[in-house]
């Protein structure tokens, strides 16, 4: 099989290429050593699944330490899962030390493909292990087919992940991808997301990455056809020492094609976010209208963000478009609650639900959408 | 109601109020006149309690209590409320919400459970009639978009929620057009009765036209230097400010 090649070429690479340092471009404010040192930490035996799996209705697939469970996972005939595809491996466009890493020591992948409409499909990560794990997922999306992948991570103790993810849009197809990264204070992530995106095809991306250690997001999509479409978008949340990095890169190759990036962030105590948001545009990309947003709100004096935008735009007909706004709580804001009898804790929590929930919205199933909005009132403690 | 008596206030080394005193009685309104950059807009500030001004001595009681020791919130809670001069836009939080929010802070403040929704509902159509707001404003983010004189029918219809004992309205008139300041003006008008006390701040007499005051104070660096009635206004609007400033002078 083809997946043979890839990998020999993965392990080539890491013969030559050792784990990135700040000397890196693409790592300068990530200091890697910092958070993914303690495999040898103690594990948790067992791991339970969260209270979603239990609500969640549609196909659900369980990942033990990235591998099939197949006990616990439940599917309909109308999407096919198997353990390779003849695409693995080729969505990965440009080879780094993590998609390397992953694709020399995955056990199975998990490749999915779907037609048609489909039900949703969540996959939760179950990690019981300190030892790096390495989930592999495929996505193909056949010709007009349209599915929500909703994707949970779960651990008990200090878990390191690699994952990749490769996800095939064929024309006109639908994708909208939901990557949960909640509540794991003990979670080192490295998660790398690579979409091919063909003519008329829409693939739209939110991570919510709140309450973990540390959790770096590299989000590609490529639009390789015309009309197509991707939206990335991205909430993140630090707090203790806790990072997160989001590396997104929109890739216009062709004309007429249309991208958005929004991305906000939360950085309390002495928390880290690394914001990097490039959108290439190549000569022939022309009519291309792709917009970034990010925005970032420091809570204390300790918490740093870094942000970067990067254009680079090699046609002359686009409409691309910039913004990073780094704050912190407005003032003003604060005292119009507190003249109406708003106490100031109370304000705070409002305004900054106002701030985090406009990237709930964007979750396009419903039901998650729901019950993650209700968890972060709860959360907030806001009670309308 | 409330007694301001010889307040000193600065921003940094400036000093905006000087030895300025006021009082207001229940029942009563109060128009508060005079050229820009007097300390109008810091009176109502401070009075309200925003964090940046300094005050160096004076004192202010509401109600028998002692104001300037209260946080904002608290003063809100004790029944004063300003109309903001440039009230502010939120995004993402529905006026709805933060009315939610506003009145219950109240209601738990007066010992009272929280609104049930259908009353809560009740009472925001009724009140956003006064200041002939539509429903579709309360379900939009707070201020955000809204013209000028939508933002200033939204802090009367807050008022109008809230129901404050003493309400300061800070320049609420300055560049409405008349249709607009008709309407805030009858929102304030429908609002007065004998218990509750209105401080009308204004660089204009067009407004004293529609909410007519029982004092006119004329203020100049940072203190009241003439008052009386409404005609005192008209004649301010005649002779201009500069008439006050000589008058002064020659004194």
């Amino acid at each position: 099989m083809i997946n043979e090649d890839f990998r020999t070429k993965a392990k080539a690479f890491l013969q030559t290429n050792g784990m990135p340092t700040s000397r890196d471009e693409e790592w300068r404010f990530t200091n890697l050593r910092k958070y993914l040192t303690d495999a040898t930490a103690p594990s948790a035996t067992t791991v339970e699944l969260p209270a979603y799996y239990h609500n969640c209705e549609g196909n659900k697939i369980v990942l033990v330490n990235g591998v099939f469970d197949a006990e616990r996972s439940q599917f309909d005939n109308t999407i096919e899962v198997s353990k390779t595809h003849q695409l693995l491996g080729s969505g990965i466009q440009e080879e780094n030390y993590f998609t390397a890493l992953n694709a020399a020591n995955y056990t199975d992948a998990l490749c999915i493909s779907v037609k048609g409409e489909n039900q949703p499909i969540h996959i939760f990560h179950l990690i019981t292990k300190a030892e790096f794990v390495f989930p592999r997922i495929l996505l193909s999306a056949k010709r007009s087919s349209s599915v929500v992948v909703n994707e949970f991570y779960t651990t008990a103790s200090t878990a390191n992940v690699s994952a990749v993810i490769e996800v095939f849009l064929e024309e006109n197809a639908n994708v909208n991808w939901h990557a949960i990264q909640h509540d794991n204070s003990a979670l080192n992530v490295v998660n790398h997301v690579e979409a091919q995106v063909a003519r008329d095809a829409r693939f739209q991306y939110v991570s919510l990455s709140q309450n973990s250690r540390f959790i770096r997001n590299t989000i590609q999509a490529r639009l390789n056809g015309e009309n197509a479409y991707a939206s990335l978008n991205g909430f993140y949340h630090t707090d203790g020492e806790s990072l997160v990095d989001n590396h997104v890169l929109i890739d216009h190759k062709v004309p007429n094609c249309e991208s958005h990036q929004l991305f906000k962030g939360l950085l309390d105590g002495e928390g880290t976010g690394v914001f990097n948001g490039k959108i290439m545009v190549h000569q022939d990309a022309q009519k291309t209208n792709a917009y970034q947003s990010s925005k970032a709100v420091l809570l204390s004096e300790t918490a740093t963000i870094h942000t970067k935008p990067q254009l680079e735009i090699f046609a002359d007909d686009v409409k691309c478009s910039h913004g990073a706004a780094i704050g912190q709580m407005n003032k003003n804001e604060i005292f119009y609650f507190m003249a109406r009898g708003i106490d100031e804790k109370k304000a705070a929590a409002i305004l900054n639900y106002a701030y985090v929930v406009e990237l709930y919205e964007r979750v396009s199933d419903e039901k998650l959408k729901a019950y993650l909005i209700d968890k972060l009132k709860k959360e907030s403690d806001i009670d309308f | 109601m409330l007694v301001i008596r010889n307040l000193n206030v600065a921003i940094g080394e400036k000093k905006i109020l000087k030895d300025f005193s006021l009082t207001i009685n229940a029942g009563e309104v109060h128009a508060i006149m005079g050229p820009n950059g007097t300390g109008k807009s810091t009176l109502a500030s401070v009075l309200a309690g925003k964090a940046e001004y300094e005050v160096e001595s004076g004192e202010v009681f509401f109600e028998g209590v002692n104001l300037l020791e209260l946080t904002p919130d608290a003063r809100a809670l004790a029944g004063v409320f300003l109309a903001f001069q440039y009230p502010v836009e939120i995004p993402g939080v529905t006026t709805t919400n933060f009315m939610k929010a506003a009145v219950n802070a109240k209601r738990k403040h007066d010992g009272l459970e929280p609104l049930d929704a259908k009353s809560f509902l009740q009472l925001m159509n009724e009140k956003r009639q006064i200041v002939e707001l539509d429903k579709s404003y309360l379900s939009r983010s707070i201020n955000e978009g809204f013209s000028g004189g939508e933002k200033k029918r939204n802090e009367i219809f807050q008022m109008a929620m809230l129901n404050p004992k003493l309400a300061i309205l800070d320049e609420t008139d300055s560049g409405l057009d008349i249709d607009a300041l008709r309407i805030v003006a009858n929102g304030v008008n429908s609002l007065r009765t004998k218990e509750n006390s209105f401080l009308v701040i204004t660089h204009y007499q067009r407004l004293l036209n529609y909410i007519v005051p029982d004092f006119v104070h004329i203020m100049y660096d940072g203190k009241i230097v003439k008052t009386g009635d409404k005609a005192l206004a008209l004649q301010m609007e005649e002779k201009g400010y500069d008439w006050v400033k000589e008058e002064l002078a020659a004194n």
